[in-house]
């Protein structure tokens, strides 16, 4: 149950996609805003201008999110959301993660890419540092996030789960069911899928006996897990394709423009932090116009 | 009539300062404001913090402004200030100067130091090349503006003038009678000027100084009658001594709204030294907002 959002917000265009998306999510989600606009110490000699402009958001957010959320019926019971806007001095990454532990934030908010411009298939170096520091689940906004999305326009609404067979990557399922449930009565579909990985096997040798096995085989698990998704009272679809992981999930979100794609990381502690699988980058880096949920499924 | 004032908030503390008293002009002298922010090509990546900052304070500025206006307007009845926010991509002085070009701008209020932070002793870089190359009154606001002046609490108002005696340093006094009369006649004119002291005291030397001074009294009163007449009260001061250290010690045993000064004094060589005064005073007044004129109208 997510109670306390953080949205980043750096002054940049992509940011303002981030405040349109996460204008539009707490008052279906109905949860409350914190506001963050991290200042480096260069910049402090602007320090006013940059809290008029987190007020400003935070104003707006108070105003336009609570007749949103009426307007859904979520927060029929009169309450209001709340938001707070903050600036604080410092590295934008460091801010964030102590700025996280300090308020006890639950979800956080930003952009994968931020003021020191977009680069083609390259996360953002704040939005880099953050995704493989950070505990709680993150929400990451891709600047050209659909417009579809952001208004909840999509012919059908949908949540995509790559599950790659462990136990570990269904740590995503209740996340995803949390916020399915928040965003009110109309029917979500919930699509599990995997993947077979045909790309990186060992030897380059593919058996097409194998591949078909291990179909079936993944085919039964998202079933089972299906299953437990649908007596939580969800629609639920079941994928089983095949090919590099990486670039089949991205075409399916072509295909098939998913709400949100919600992704478990597990990873390994490395020189820079933790290292995520090689999915998980790959999605993260390259996951253009949908927003993208990351759990950590080791903490 | 000044109508229109470009106001420059470049974000920083000070920039609140020049914000405050630019919102207390508005009010009291009915302008026009129109709030820029130059924003360099290398920090356009923030542009929309940037305009969401001058949105906002266009409205507060519209609000506060009317707030200040129900105090001093006894009519109640005139129309809004009108309040606009602009950020603009480039090199601030450029940028500023061809914005006053280009909408009809009469003022230009700005602070005697921005964002790059308060260097002692030294002018702005943006704030003395826009002082230097703009064609209408530059309104310079200190970084300690008295807070009796935000408040309009000072006695009498004064709007000091000081007078090199050329032709071209009168150019101030028009524009300060201006602005008395858009305060609808409140503050009190002073003409000022200072006789430069010899080293020697010689018998001759003081009858020298003290011709001067009569003389000075004489030209100081000749410029003051027909501005009496149109109903401001003027008062004029001949001091001695060194001219800067004159006038700044004079401002401060005599709190002061608003030091007029144009840029350029006397011709030719004087030129030079009238300019170094009015150079020397940019730098020195620390608490008192200054209105320099360099134009040639």
């Amino acid at each position: 149950m997510y109670m306390r959002m953080l949205v980043l917000l750096d002054g940049s265009e992509p940011a303002e996609v981030v405040f349109k998306y996460a204008r539009e999510l707490s008052g279906r989600l109905h949860v409350d805003l914190e506001l963050l606009h991290v200042c480096s110490p260069q910049d402090a000699g602007t320090l006013p201008m940059r809290k008029a402009y987190i007020e400003q958001k935070a104003e707006q957010l108070r105003a336009e999110a609570g007749e949103m959320s009426l307007g859904f019926g979520v927060g029929a019971m009169g309450e209001s959301i709340q938001a707070r806007g903050s600036v604080v001095v410092g590295d934008p990454a460091d801010e964030i993660l102590k700025y996280i532990d300090e308020n006890d934030i639950d979800l956080v908010m930003m952009s994968t890419h931020g003021s020191s411009g977009v680069k083609a298939w390259d996360l953002g170096e704040v939005a880099n540092k953050v995704v493989h520091a950070v505990k709680v689940p993150i929400w990451l906004v891709p600047s050209e996030l659909r417009e579809e999305i952001i208004m909840d326009k999509l012919p059908q609404r949908s949540l995509l789960i790559p599950l790659s067979g462990s136990k570990a990557s269904e740590a995503v399922i209740s996340h995803a069911i949390d916020i399915v449930q928040r965003r009110g009565p109309q029917a979500e579909l919930v699509v599990l899928l995997h993947v077979v990985d045909t790309a990186n096997v060992a030897g380059g040798e593919i058996n097409p006996a194998e591949v078909e096995a291990e179909r079936a085989r993944m085919q039964e698990y998202l079933d089972s897990v299906a299953q437990r998704v649908k007596e939580a009272g969800f629609m639920t679809r079941t994928e089983v394709l095949v090919g590099d992981p990486g670039r089949v999930i991205i075409q399916f979100t072509r295909d098939n423009p998913p709400q949100l794609l919600a992704l478990a990381t597990s990873g390994q502690e490395g020189p820079g932090g933790t290292v995520f699988d090689s999915v998980s980058e790959h999605l993260m880096h390259r996951v253009k116009k949908t927003p993208l949920m990351l759990v950590r499924a080791d903490v | 009539m000044y109508k229109k004032m470009v106001v420059l908030l470049d974000g920083s503390e000070l920039a609140e300062v020049v914000f405050d008293y630019a919102q207390e002009l508005s009010a009291r002298m009915d302008l026009e404001i129109e709030l820029l922010h130059v924003c360099t090509p290398q920090e356009s990546a923030q542009l929309p913090m940037r305009r969401a900052y001058m949105e906002r304070m266009a409205e507060e500025l519209c609000v506060e402004a009317e707030k200040i206006r129900a105090k001093y307007d006894k009519r109640g009845l005139a129309q809004c200030i009108q309040a606009r926010g602009n950020v603009v991509v480039g090199y601030p002085a450029e940028e500023i100067l061809k914005f006053i070009e280009q909408n009809e701008i009469d003022l230009v209020m700005m602070s005697t130091h921005g964002s790059t932070g308060f260097k002692a002793w030294d002018l702005g870089a943006v704030a003395n090349k826009v002082v230097h190359a703009s064609r209408v009154p530059v309104w310079l606001v200190p970084a300690e503006l008295r807070q009796e002046i935000l408040a309009d609490a000072i006695p009498d108002k004064p709007l000091v003038v000081p007078l090199s005696g050329s032709k071209r340093s009168g150019v101030a006094i028009a524009h300060a009678v201006n602005i008395i009369k858009q305060r609808s006649g409140q503050g009190e004119l002073v003409l000022l000027h200072v006789v430069e002291t010899q080293s020697t005291f010689t018998r001759a030397a003081l009858d020298a100084a003290a011709e001067q001074r009569a003389k000075m009294k004489e030209y100081l009163e000749d410029l003051a009658k027909p501005i009496r007449e149109s109903g401001i009260s003027v008062r004029t001061e001949v001091l001695s001594g060194e001219p800067v250290e004159t006038i700044i010690n004079y401002l401060k045993s005599h709190p002061t709204q608003l030091l007029a000064m144009a840029t350029r004094g006397k011709s030719g060589l004087s030129r030079m030294i009238f300019g170094s005064v009015t150079e020397s005073m940019i730098h020195l007044v620390k608490v008192t907002p200054l209105l320099l004129i360099s134009g040639e109208d």
